[in-house]
């Protein structure tokens, strides 16, 4: 029997020598790839419930003022509304357009004008709203558009921070107001852990425009163009509309839960001292002196009309040299800091606002 | 971020520690992949089967394991890039590739772990730096040129060793009972 010799060398596990690396290979993009397939895995997973409940609320919207708000402020109005049973208190509304800030940067290639028309931002958790318009009349009447590969370029933290920062980013579906016409809009959710600079640059490179169909029952992807979309804007500085609340002065005793090991499954309750607890309008990051990352759940704010809302687990970061972890959540609605009553942690603790 | 840190929090999902992963094995993946792909694709190509190994491991998280990261990447990349090979019907540009092994019964026919086994065992058995250029050459798709270039020895010698490589192989793989 004839056997090939690199056959039966399948059989064997890699990394026996040591090779030069030596490949005319483009190492971001193989990042940009690897990423851009995850994000588009964990979004058509996540986001289709949602967009069920933005249409009713936008028709619900239209049919209580009798006009459409088209304004970029109204559009995230109705987003968030979307997220919050169709309903943003007036506080709500007013943190919204105080974080909503108005880019209209317009690139046109490959046939397509993607423009960044807005951007809502804590700092932490950033909305981009974009527009894709054809050029060439064609309708856009697809389930829902996304950009892939991405790539997305923020600042590393100051050297003193000692933290590894990481972002996250995905496409949400959103509700296409007119699928008449050659525009559609696009919806991208950014999170950066460990927080981010006041007054810092990103930015964003899009490329490959896709038309998903057909989503919930077998999607079909149509790649439309494969241009290149770059955009840069600046995050709000300190002196501008980024607000937080610092909610510890003192270090807090709370509860969390260890995993099992190499896995994501809770295993025991311990005590961990809580050195840190920020709250931002859409995000919030607390930090807590640990050897491992734990599970601290539920977390929910308390409004001072009562309203609770609850904290999502969105990212962790560790600095191994002071054994701190740092644990970053997202909020589906916006908040009004000076609404705060208390925050409520595992243990019932609760930590009154300031 | 330390190996253990990073597998843990890569099964948890944490897709900045994916990117850890990726800021330490890209390198290495790469030259496995291209290695074997040079000859029939480009290298956007490449970077696509790349990419879809760090997505296996994303994918197979609990598949990995901490001191065996690299050697699991590997395996899977050589994979990858010798399928799409194969699928193209493109065969590696190699020395005698092909052994001249018995057992063409079914009942002669080793199952696959045992077969692993023992080529596992062969290949172990060369002496040094006869296994090194044996791997180089038929694992990693290594030229003769490359192999005496990064080796420092005259091609002649490499071929040479590679001739051994396979006599060895045969002699032990046949006398093993595959």
């Amino acid at each position: 029997m004839k056997r090939k010799i690199s056959d039966l060398m399948g059989h064997l596990p890699g990394a026996q020598v040591e090779i030069e690396y030596s490949a005319p290979l483009s190492y971001s993009r193989i990042e940009e790839l690897t990423m851009s397939k995850i994000m588009k895995k964990k979004t058509n997973h996540k986001r289709i419930g949602f967009r069920l409940l933005a249409a009713a609320a936008i028709i619900a919207a239209l049919t209580l003022s009798g006009v459409a708000s088209y304004h970029y402020g109204g559009w995230f109005q109705n987003f968030f509304a979307a997220r919050n049973n169709d309903h943003l208190t007036d506080d709500q509304l007013t943190v919204l357009e105080e974080h909503i800030v108005e880019l209209n940067q317009s690139v046109t290639d490959s046939g397509y004008t993607v423009t960044l028309e807005s951007v809502v931002s804590d700092g932490t958790n950033t909305f981009l709203k974009f527009m894709v318009e054809a050029l060439d009349g064609r309708v856009m009447d697809g389930d829902y558009y996304y950009c892939a590969p991405f790539r997305i370029d923020i600042p590393e933290l100051p050297e003193e921070s000692n933290m590894v920062r990481g972002i996250t980013a995905g496409w949400d579906h959103v509700v296409d107001e007119n699928v008449t016409d050659n525009a559609a809009p696009l919806l991208m959710e950014v999170n950066a852990s460990a927080g981010s600079v006041p007054g810092e640059l990103w930015t964003l490179e899009l490329s490959k425009l896709v038309e998903s169909r057909g989503a919930g029952q077998g999607t079909e992807d149509i790649v439309l163009a494969e241009g290149t979309w770059n955009f840069e804007f600046t995050l709000p500085s300190e002196d501008g509309i980024l607000t937080e609340l610092d909610m510890l002065t003192v270090p807090v005793t709370i509860q969390a839960q260890t995993y099992l090991d190499n896995s994501s499954v809770p295993d025991k309750a311990v005590d961990v001292s809580m050195t840190s607890f920020i709250l931002r309008p859409l995000s919030a990051f607390c930090t807590y002196a640990y050897t491992e990352e734990l599970k601290v759940d539920p977390v929910t704010v308390v409004l001072k009309d009562g309203t609770v809302i609850t904290a999502h687990f969105s990212a962790a970061s560790m600095d191994l040299d002071t054994a701190t972890v740092q644990h970053t959540f997202r909020f589906e609605t916006p908040i009004p800091l000076d609404q705060v009553d208390y925050v409520e942690f595992p243990g019932d603790v609760k930590i009154q606002a300031n | 971020m330390r190996e253990e840190l990073i597998l843990r929090k890569i099964k948890r999902g944490d897709t900045a520690a994916l990117q850890a992963l990726m800021d330490c094995y890209i390198p290495y993946i790469s030259a496995v992949v291209w290695n074997i792909l040079r000859n029939a694709m480009t290298p956007q190509d490449a970077e696509e089967v790349v990419s879809d190994v760090f997505l296996a491991a994303w994918d197979q998280a609990e598949d990995l394991k901490e001191g065996h990261v690299k050697a699991w990447l590997g395996s899977v990349a050589r994979h990858k890039a010798m399928n799409k090979l194969r699928r193209m019907g493109v065969d590696l540009p190699l020395e005698e590739d092909v052994l001249e092994l018995g057992g063409d019964s079914p009942e002669e026919q080793l199952e696959r772990a045992e077969e692993a086994r023992l080529v596992r065992r062969a290949v172990d058995t060369l002496p040094e730096p006869d296994r090194e250029v044996f791997l180089r050459h038929y694992y990693h798709a290594q030229t003769v040129r490359e192999i005496s270039s990064y080796m420092n020895l005259n091609e002649s010698t490499i071929k040479t060793k590679l001739r051994r490589g396979r006599m060895r192989l045969k002699e032990l793989l046949t006398g093993w009972g595959i």
